[in-house]
């Protein structure tokens, strides 16, 4: 990790903003060095001097932005939904950006069967076999007095 | 638009196939399937108004970037032979390319374009991701994020579904959902066994069409996209062996090694899983662009016959549209698994 990196970090990590000394002894760098590194920060936006406290710094949106891109800070989990983490990254910043012509879309083939019908009957057995969490519901108790009875009588 | 398209509106859900050579989408519209199509390839040229105007004209598909213009789908592959370089693919292996530094933007580009906009707030797509390769050091991880967060960005809910389940999805109704779905694709084959629609094993090895292509045209000394045209267009398994000429012989050692090694892979996956017992011999169906040459099924069928197999084999048989099959399961998992959560 570089120097400016491990101060921007440290800024993050002690509640957003924290002062040239705390820095300077929890890196283990001199403090005029520190302020060098803090100054090279603030020119890149990644930090901001508090007002009236002399020698603190506060991260800013874009500071924060830059340690998840690297991993640092580790990505928001959303919300968590039967169990699946819902994670969004972030993308990376030098990927190549491509544009559509204007007043383009991309002309694709395409193709038409008619297999909606044997679609249907797929999927509904899936539905009954693999999807189905609820058991199957059963009619009132009456019609199944009347199957019952029904099926006797044709045994008999 | 049909008179179907018409009176019935697009049903919500969609299927979304990523493969390494095709880019599939599949909708349900009345008792129609729309199957959208979109070659995976581009091929990059210097940008130039002049060149611009002449692509306009010709109407070709291409997008733009800073300094270059890119051919995307079939387009691609003219340009590729025209002038004598290679075709770019954003997937090898059936992943993201990892060689390819535009893969990302433009795989984007071409999935947007058979995919279309939701149709409603956060419609369900189900996209196919390849099984973890046995065979090769890589794994889908990275991939299967990537296609998710092009789909979370459009405004989709989007699923993973094995490709090989895909299949037994699709094909295997009949038979309970229970069964073997195998896919015989461009970067990768990918083996599911599902017991009642439940996936007992599934996993894919790193040779399907693109190696056959590829150790063809290093034996035989000829440009791989030569020999994927005349693959793809003329060969044909069912011709007498004595008649072939030298790229069909190639072909016909290649095609026959991948069958037996596929095998002996499907042979090894099953003996590590001890506990497995099939009561019944089970179906095996067989989908994709590398099974597509008349004559597959039945050498799949007679190396099969030779195989000293560790379970029975009720029937083997061909996908009745081998292109569409994982697109087709992906899209009766997305309607199936809708229809469930609103009921």
């Amino acid at each position: 990790m570089g120097s400016e990196l491990e101060v921007l970090k440290k800024i993050w990590e002690n509640e957003r903003e924290t002062s040239v000394k705390l820095i300077s002894n929890q890196t283990g760098f001199g403090l005029d060095y520190v302020r060098y590194l803090c100054n090279c920060l603030i020119r890149k936006g990644q930090i901001k001097p508090v007002k009236k406290k002399y020698g603190w710094y506060r991260i800013t949106a874009k500071g924060e932005k830059e340690l998840k891109l690297l991993g640092i800070i580790k990505p928001k989990i959303l919300k968590e939904d039967e169990g699946i983490r819902k994670v969004i990254l972030p993308w990376p910043k030098e990927l190549l950006k491509v544009r559509l012509p204007k007043g383009k879309e991309i002309p694709v083939e395409e193709k038409k069967l008619r297999l909606g019908k044997r679609l249907e009957k797929t999927i509904s057995f899936l539905r009954a076999s693999t999807f189905s969490t609820k058991g199957r519901k059963r009619g009132k108790r009456g019609k199944r007095k009347k199957y019952v009875k029904r099926r006797k009588i044709k045994s008999s | 638009m049909s008179k179907d398209e018409k009176s019935n509106p697009a049903e919500a859900g969609k299927g979304l196939d990523v493969g390494t050579v095709f880019v599939y989408c599949a909708q349900k519209i009345g008792s129609t399937i729309t199957f959208r199509i979109q070659r995976d390839a581009f091929f990059d040229i210097e940008y130039s108004e002049f060149a611009r105007s002449i692509l306009e004209k010709s109407g070709v598909k291409y997008v733009l970037s800073k300094g270059k213009i890119y051919v995307v789908g079939d387009d691609a592959i003219k340009f590729a032979n025209a002038f004598g370089r290679n075709l770019r693919r954003p997937m090898r292996s059936g992943v993201i390319s990892p060689g390819e530094e535009e893969a990302l933007p433009i795989l984007e580009v071409i999935i947007k374009s058979v995919l279309g906009g939701p149709s409603e707030k956060e419609e369900l797509c189900y996209y196919s991701v390849p099984g973890t390769p046995v065979d090769a050091d890589f794994d889908t991880i990275y991939h299967q994020n990537v296609i998710k967060g092009f789909l979370e960005k459009w405004g989709y809910r989007p699923k993973p579904i094995n490709e090989g389940l895909a299949i037994v999805f699709s094909e295997l109704t009949e038979d309970n959902f229970t069964g073997m779905g195998i896919s015989f694709g461009g970067g990768m084959t990918n083996v599911c066994l599902a017991m009642m629609g439940v996936p007992a094993f599934s996993f894919s090895v790193a040779r399907a069409g693109d190696w056959i292509d590829e150790e063809v045209a290093k034996v035989i000394n000829q440009p791989v996209s030569k020999i994927t045209t005349f693959k793809e267009t003329f060969f044909n398994l069912k011709k007498p062996e004595g008649s072939m000429n030298r790229v069909e012989q190639a072909l016909l050692i290649y095609y026959n090694y991948l069958i037996e090694y596929v095998l002996e892979q499907i042979k090894k996956e099953f003996e590590k899983k001890t506990a497995l017992e099939l009561g019944e011999p089970i179906t095996m169906v067989i989908s994709g662009g590398t099974a597509k040459p008349p004559g597959f099924i039945e050498r799949f069928k007679a190396i099969l016959g030779r195989t000293d197999f560790p379970f029975k084999i009720k029937e083997i048989r061909l996908a009745p549209h081998p292109l569409y099959t994982v697109v087709k399961g992906a899209l009766i998992a997305a309607i199936a698994d809708r229809e469930r959560q609103g009921s």
